[in-house]
């Protein structure tokens, strides 16, 4: 299982300012990148007429990434798309490269606390493995994290100790490990707070429920919200998104 | 290939057309991001803004109850037209339109005078639907009982108020807002459904269903003639179809979503023109309606269904000639594009705003002439000079298709092929260049002014200019 390579989609709006932080490129270096330099587009705008204007500055930028990975020993290849969609272009990306893992960029100036929050059993095998590669590479305290309400909390540990012997399996040291649960009503705050006493997030894409409809999506919040960067694990099952 | 290819792990080769991107020939991808409704959307709003909320009176007036004959000439022309250039599209799926097809297909010398004539015609389209805004706006004024201001009256406060939202409309483009699409979508979807049921009203009571009588009266009393040039004038309302194409470089799926948005917009508003001007020629005489102008249609609506229907049809007036002049600046700023990146004007002139991420220049030199124009008040000229500057576009299409199919390059691989060919493109051809015959003369001769002025700037600024050929999509 641990060493199955993962493979990750690095988004980055190169000419909207957004970098990559040193020590993410680091955690990364074992796995399969895939850097998707993105440049988003208003709708009065011909994506030909940005592109005539913008590639090759684009193509530097993401250049210089590569360079930055593969002094670190990585692996990567990038793309560079314009959008009038920055969702489109994700998904469909994710879809053509197979990728399991999608990072949600943040500043991250050192990586020595990651946390996982677990929702439930679902999808524990992929977030195992993701962690998996990633702790092989750096000595990291990784941070299994659930939160439940008063009557949950037995149900919480038992599923946390599920979770561990999970990742144990999946070639996580044993040491790397602390599970905590959390009471508290309202999910999303708890894991917003959380995730700011942590420098990175590894968390699994959930079938939006109707309150993350109109919230937005779980992950995309606490990327919005923390100063961390989110890793998000694709649940494998998505329909192919087309025309309409 | 022009293919529906899409899946897990295809990555597109380079110079590739997927049902979702381009792979530019550097390597990048550009999203295809506009689904068939939104192409309809485009088509749609468009067009609706002057058939239904501008022309019908000013039809009824010249040409009588048979001015549905007119919309209905305008719809088989269009059609014809818009089968043709759905081929060239699905071939060509670029930004630009009819001026990437005509410049491939024809050369230099036709690509620069089209060029700078469909900017220019879009300028005028503009220009006409925020004069008919203005025309709204005061009955708007008049119906909740803002007395016009003293010594100008509505005359002069038309324009006023067209050019005032030109500029908004301008401004806007600049700063280059979010979600106007969607924003677009909302207002087309609410027009239809206040058009449904205004329309059903009114088409339930001109046939007799709430026994009233309906207005007995000859079906073209001043004969073909009028009938013909009405066909010329309201012809404006059948612009939109091309305005898709403009876009083709940003449809999913173009094989499939180009001819059915094209061709789709042109039968649903085509149909509406022709229900319309029967519900309103069967609620007032031709003369009557001829006489209440521009907003004629408000006056329809509030006798089949009282003030609210005429509040109604006011706000969705405003609605429409907004969400047509803003299309047609849209559009108008993707044909200055398309031209500069041939060199034909200044590439300067299309250069993107790196904060807001608007071509900036190219959408004030659509503006800035369209406020000008937009002063002049002239509802008939600029819409017939927005036709005429089209129809000369449409013809040379129609040609174009033609020099294509005969000269058959590698490159020329359309996933559309036009039915009836080559009749359809002949006819098509011949139809536009006889729509530009029935107009007034004043009309022909700005429009005629424009072309030759269009082919002065190509000897003078661009005669050295060569045509890259078409990207491979093989």
């Amino acid at each position: 299982m641990s060493n199955t390579r993962v493979n990750v989609l690095v988004p980055i709006d190169v000419l909207g300012g957004e970098t990559i932080p040193e020590p993410v490129i680091e955690l990364l270096s074992g796995m399969d990148v895939t850097l998707l330099g993105y440049h988003v587009l208003p709708e009065q705008t011909a994506t030909e007429q940005a592109h005539d204007q913008f590639h090759e500055k684009v193509a530097a930028e993401l250049a210089e990434y590569e360079a930055r990975f593969e002094s670190h020993g990585g692996t990567v290849q990038s793309r560079s798309v314009f959008t009038h969609d920055k969702a489109d272009t994700i998904e469909r990306v994710a879809v053509e490269e197979r990728t399991g893992t999608v990072l949600l960029l943040n500043p991250a100036p050192k990586i020595d606390r990651v946390l996982v929050p677990i929702r439930g059993a679902v999808n524990v095998d992929r977030l195992a493995s993701v962690t998996a590669a990633l702790a092989a590479t750096a000595g990291l305290e990784i941070r299994l994290f659930h939160v439940t309400d008063e009557d949950g909390v037995e149900a919480g540990e038992t599923l946390l100790a599920d979770v561990r012997q999970g990742f144990v399996a999946a070639g996580v040291d044993e040491e790397q490990l602390t599970s905590e649960v959390t009471i508290s009503e309202q999910p999303i705050e708890a894991l917003k707070s959380a995730a700011d006493t942590t420098d990175f997030v590894i968390m699994g894409e959930h079938e939006p429920s109707i309150l993350d409809i109109i919230l937005g999506e779980a992950s995309t919040k606490v990327a919005d919200s923390s100063l961390s960067p989110v890793l998000v694990v694709r649940t494998g099952k998505h329909k192919n998104t087309e025309s309409e | 290939m022009v293919g529906q290819s899409q899946g897990e792990g295809q990555e597109p080769a380079l110079g590739e057309t997927t049902a979702t991107t381009t792979v530019t020939e550097e390597g990048s991808e550009l999203e295809r991001t506009i689904g068939l409704t939104g192409g309809l959307t485009i088509g749609i709003g468009t067009m609706i803004g002057a058939g239904i909320f501008v022309f019908p009176g000013l039809a009824a007036g010249n040409a009588g109850p048979a001015a549905s004959a007119s919309f209905g000439i305008g719809a088989v022309v269009a059609l014809l037209v818009a089968l043709p250039t759905s081929e060239l599209a699905t071939a060509m799926p670029k930004s630009g339109g009819g001026y990437y097809f005509i410049s491939r297909g024809m050369g230099a010398a036709f690509g620069a005078i089209v060029g700078i004539s469909l900017w220019l015609g879009l300028v005028f389209a503009t220009a006409f639907y925020l004069v008919g805004f203005g025309e709204y706006a005061v009955a708007v004024l008049i119906e909740i009982g803002v007395p016009a201001p003293a010594g100008a009256g509505p005359i002069g406060i038309v324009p006023v108020l067209g050019v005032i939202f030109g500029l908004l409309l301008t401004g806007i483009s600049v700063a280059g807002t979010e979600n106007t699409t969607k924003l677009q979508n909302a207002i087309v979807s609410l027009l239809l459904g206040i058009l449904a049921v205004f329309l059903g009203f009114g088409v339930l009571d001109a046939l007799g269903v709430f026994g009233a009588e309906s207005t007995p009266e000859t079906y073209a009393p001043f004969g073909i003639g009028p009938v013909l040039s009405t066909a010329a004038l309201v012809f404006t309302s059948y612009l939109g179809f091309a305005q898709v194409a403009t876009v083709a470089g940003e449809m999913k799926q173009p094989g499939r979503n180009l001819p059915l948005a094209m061709v789709g917009s042109v039968v649903v508003v085509g149909a509406l023109y022709v229900i319309t001007i029967f519900v309103a020629t069967s609620a007032f005489p031709s003369a009557t309606l001829g006489g209440f102008g521009e907003t004629a249609i408000v006056e329809v609506a509030r006798s089949y269904l009282g003030q609210p229907g005429a509040i109604a049809i006011l706000i969705a007036g405003l609605l429409a000639t907004v969400s047509s002049a803003n299309a047609s600046i849209l559009s108008a700023s993707r044909a200055l594009y398309a031209t500069s990146r041939d060199a034909f004007v200044p590439q300067s002139v299309s250069r993107v705003n790196l904060k807001y991420g608007t071509p900036h220049l190219a959408l004030a030199l659509v503006g800035g002439p369209t406020v000008v124009l937009v002063g002049t008040g002239q509802t008939e000229l600029l819409a017939e000079v927005a036709s005429f500057l089209h129809l000369l576009m449409y013809g040379l299409i129609c040609i174009t298709l033609i020099v294509l199919r005969r000269r058959s390059p590698a490159w020329y691989q359309p996933s559309f092929t036009v039915p009836g060919y080559p009749i359809v493109p002949i006819v098509g051809g011949i139809a536009s260049f006889a729509m530009i015959a029935f107009m007034q003369p004043l009309s022909q001769i700005i429009g005629a002014f424009v072309i030759v002025s269009a082919g002065g700037w190509y000897l003078f600024y661009a005669r050295d200019v060569t045509i890259d050929e078409v990207v491979n999509n093989e």
